[in-house]
């Protein structure tokens, strides 16, 4: 399996649901889970721990354990994707350091209307799937990406 | 202006926005921009600042009409404007009273017309802190 990025909403399959506001989403059916992918995004994007399927530690101590509500939404976006391979979910409110981490997806379904480049990390590996194109490497993809939006946006 | 300088809850809230419109970070997930908008909303309940509040929730509203008939309001938060963020919206803002404080969380920096204020909000184990960004 690889990540399936939409560039537009049309080329989503009929009758996947899509997402845009993976706050509510996550908020209702999305839980912290165990694995090294959610432990990590938890963790670099959030500076967060987690203690239980509904709770984390933020990065101030004095105010205890948090409801996962409280995360952000760059990392809320990347957990609903992770654990809803059926869902698409917009990449509208993701920032670049929650971007960084698309590159560690290999299921799921994201759109991303507006791409643009950016890599803050070392590790360029991807498993993407974007118009029947499978990338590898997340600088090129990201590359390939804003040359398919400039030239949507020429036509 | 808007200064709040008071511990919320253990985290020291340092912060000052001018008149007009600002951004707050455009580029990152995580760094406090949600909980930036919570106390500035529980300092205006506080100190009895009328302030109108608009977040993920507000995507089915007509945003940049409820804005257009604000007579009044002090303080303006945008809070996941990428979601419902539109020329109409733009133009609504500008046309606010000139005393007026808006605060705009958006990722979508393209999308953004010129002369928005830009801030850098900074978050640590218990500080949270805004810093005007010179462009």
């Amino acid at each position: 399996m690889s990540l399936a990025v939409y560039l537009s909403r049309k080329e989503i399959p009929a009758g996947m649901p899509v997402v845009d506001r993976n706050d509510v989403y996550f908020n209702g059916y999305t839980t912290l889970g165990t694995s090294d992918f959610e432990q990590s995004v938890l963790l670099g994007v959030d500076q967060a721990v987690r203690i239980s399927d509904y709770t984390f530690r933020g990065r101030t101590a004095a105010l205890g354990a948090l409801n996962k509500s409280c995360l952000s939404t760059g990392t809320k976006t990347l957990l609903n994707i992770y654990q809803n391979s059926d869902i698409c979910f917009s990449l509208v409110e993701c920032g670049d350091n929650a971007l960084d981490y698309l590159g560690d997806l290999h299921d799921g379904n994201v759109l991303w209307e507006h791409p643009f480049f950016y890599l803050g990390r070392d590790d360029e590996s991807c498993d993407i799937i974007c118009r029947d194109r499978h990338f590898e490497n997340l600088c090129d993809f990201m590359e390939w990406a804003m040359e398919v939006q400039n030239d949507a946006g020429d036509s | 202006m808007l200064e709040i300088h008071e511990d919320i809850g253990g985290i020291m809230v340092d912060v000052t926005f001018h008149v007009g419109i600002s951004c707050v970070d455009l580029h990152s997930s995580g760094n406090g921009k949600t909980l930036l908008f919570d106390r500035v909303k529980a300092y205006c309940l506080k100190n009895n600042i009328a302030y109108r509040a608009y977040n993920y929730d507000s995507q089915s509203v007509d945003v940049a009409a409820e804005l257009g008939g604000l007579t009044g309001t002090v303080v303006v938060l945008l809070d996941n404007a990428d979601l419902y963020w539109s020329d109409a919206v733009c133009d609504a803002l500008t046309a606010l009273p000139e005393d007026a404080i808006v605060l705009v969380s958006i990722k979508q920096r393209r999308r953004l017309k010129t002369g928005y204020a830009l801030y850098k909000i900074a978050y640590d184990a218990d500080r949270l802190t805004a810093a005007e960004v010179i462009l």
